[in-house]
């Protein structure tokens, strides 16, 4: 598995987003894409944090929300959805993940894998040596590509 | 870093397929095997035929919709030089259908209107475009301007270009020409004569006619321009003058299809390797007759191309 780089098995995809495009819009753009997030990027291509629905979840609830057990206190349910529309028009900026974590095209499989389970990501962005968007790499994209290498094996 | 920017603003999905003895009216039933489905547009096979000479484009444009979809994924799967870069908008992407009927020797067309483009969309593409720009060197735009993008889009994009003097090239019809020149000239303007034989406007007939356009384009601020004659001969303009380009082998016309995405393909690659005006045209231009030679999608090698140098004429009328 150490032997499969990131450039075998990810996506050579450059949809993004700039930091001062709304949350609405984003929010379009991954219902279109079909993708839990988007990296974000500044006019020269590089990347500059990352936006994931999680984010915009988490830019809904209130503060506390992370003290309470569950979602039955809070005190108005309605709540977030109410956050979600005045937050709406905010410029994704305000939400985005920083700093991003971000892989290398010659970063190893192993090393994108355990980047995946311990920080729970769903997609990477991967970038060259200047922090230039080159792609995305997802979990799905390592679960398939490692099956296929271990068929390989078998034969 | 990667080299080519190819726009496709209305890039299509292809769908092939092959019915023995089709029958309006009928159920007819196609079996897998026989059934293709492949990413089209002409900056989109612009792309697809750089990958096979190793050099890497981001494709750009419209997309949108579950045709939208199908074509990326499909495009991805084409080859990894190749990087997707799309605004996707709420209209459809365009779907061409083709049923062949080998039997009857019959071939039925269905091809959907196409998207409809708003203005959001327009925004959102022109920030992308100008970020993937300073990516490149080489800019590639290419093919029909979907419902809602104006046709002096090749202009507009051209200047945005020039202010980080990158090299253009254009492939369009004569309405796109006509209303993009008075923006911003490309530095290879190649006329779109497939479905209409007009040139800014007029229809010509005789080779003074078009020797006399091309000199025009010339004047007002190409540095090379390529008017194809009769399908099989160009009429090719730079500063220095206007020279026509023969085949010196016969053509199989149903070979065709596919030679102008090779010419321009043919000619990004002579100006990454340097050459430039005439040596570029005539590059594309063998690369166009070599594909002639055989059928299939694939383009010829660049040894082939270096042979058709040979199989070309270009003889100087101007």
């Amino acid at each position: 598995m150490e032997s499969i780089k990131v450039k075998d098995v990810m996506t050579y995809d450059l949809t993004f987003v700039f930091e001062n495009e709304t949350v609405e819009q984003v929010i379009d753009l991954l219902d279109k894409t079909g993708t839990s997030g988007i990296p974000v990027v500044d006019t020269d291509l590089k990347v500059v944090g990352f936006i994931s629905e999680d984010d915009i979840i988490r830019a809904c609830l209130p503060s506390y929300f992370n003290l309470l057990q569950t979602a039955a206190f809070l005190p108005d349910t309605n709540l977030v959805l109410s956050n979600l529309k005045k937050i709406s028009k905010d410029p994704i900026g305000k939400y985005v993940t920083k700093p991003v974590f971000t892989v290398k095209p010659y970063d190893t499989l192993l090393y994108v894998a355990d980047a995946f389970m311990r920080k729970n990501y769903k997609m990477i962005p991967v970038v060259d040596d200047n922090n230039i968007l080159l792609g995305v790499v997802t979990r799905l994209s390592v679960l398939k590509n490692a099956i296929q290498k271990s068929m390989v094996v078998n034969k | 870093m990667r080299k080519v920017l190819a726009v496709c603003l209305n890039p299509a999905l292809d769908r092939e397929f092959i019915i023995e003895n089709f029958s309006i009216d009928k159920l007819n039933i196609v079996s897998n095997e026989k059934n293709k489905m492949t990413p089209g547009g002409k900056g989109v096979n612009v792309a697809v035929i750089l990958s096979k000479y190793s050099i890497p484009s981001i494709v750009t444009g419209f997309v949108g919709g579950y045709v939208g979809n199908v074509l990326i994924s499909e495009l991805r799967k084409i080859d990894s030089l190749i990087s997707t870069s799309f605004v996707h908008i709420n209209d459809e992407t365009r779907e061409n259908i083709a049923i062949a009927d080998t039997v009857n020797h019959t071939l039925t067309e269905i091809n959907s209107e196409g998207p409809y483009v708003d203005i959001y969309s327009m925004e959102a593409f022109l920030r992308r475009y100008e970020v993937l720009l300073k990516q490149v060197s080489v800019v590639v735009i290419s093919g029909s301007v979907p419902r809602g993008v104006s046709n002096s889009i090749y202009g507009e994009l051209t200047k945005i270009a020039k202010k980080y003097n990158k090299k253009v090239f254009w492939e369009a019809r004569d309405e796109i020409i006509i209303d993009s020149i008075k923006i911003a000239f490309p530095d290879v303007l190649k006329y779109d004569m497939r479905r209409s034989e007009k040139i800014l406007g007029n229809i010509l007939h005789t080779e003074d006619e078009y020797i006399k356009a091309t000199k025009e384009f010339i004047k007002s601020g190409a540095k090379l321009v390529i008017v194809s004659y009769k399908t099989i001969f160009d009429f090719v303009g730079t500063v220095d003058g206007v020279w026509k380009f023969s085949p010196k082998v016969d053509i199989d016309h149903s070979y065709l299809l596919g030679t102008g995405d090779t010419f321009v393909a043919a000619m990004v690659l002579a100006q990454l390797d340097g050459k430039c005006c005439l040596d570029m045209a005539r590059y594309g231009y063998a690369a166009a007759v070599a594909k002639t030679s055989y059928i299939g999608k694939e383009p010829p090698s660049r040894q082939q191309i270096e042979k058709y140098l040979e199989l070309i004429s270009s003889e100087r009328v101007e």
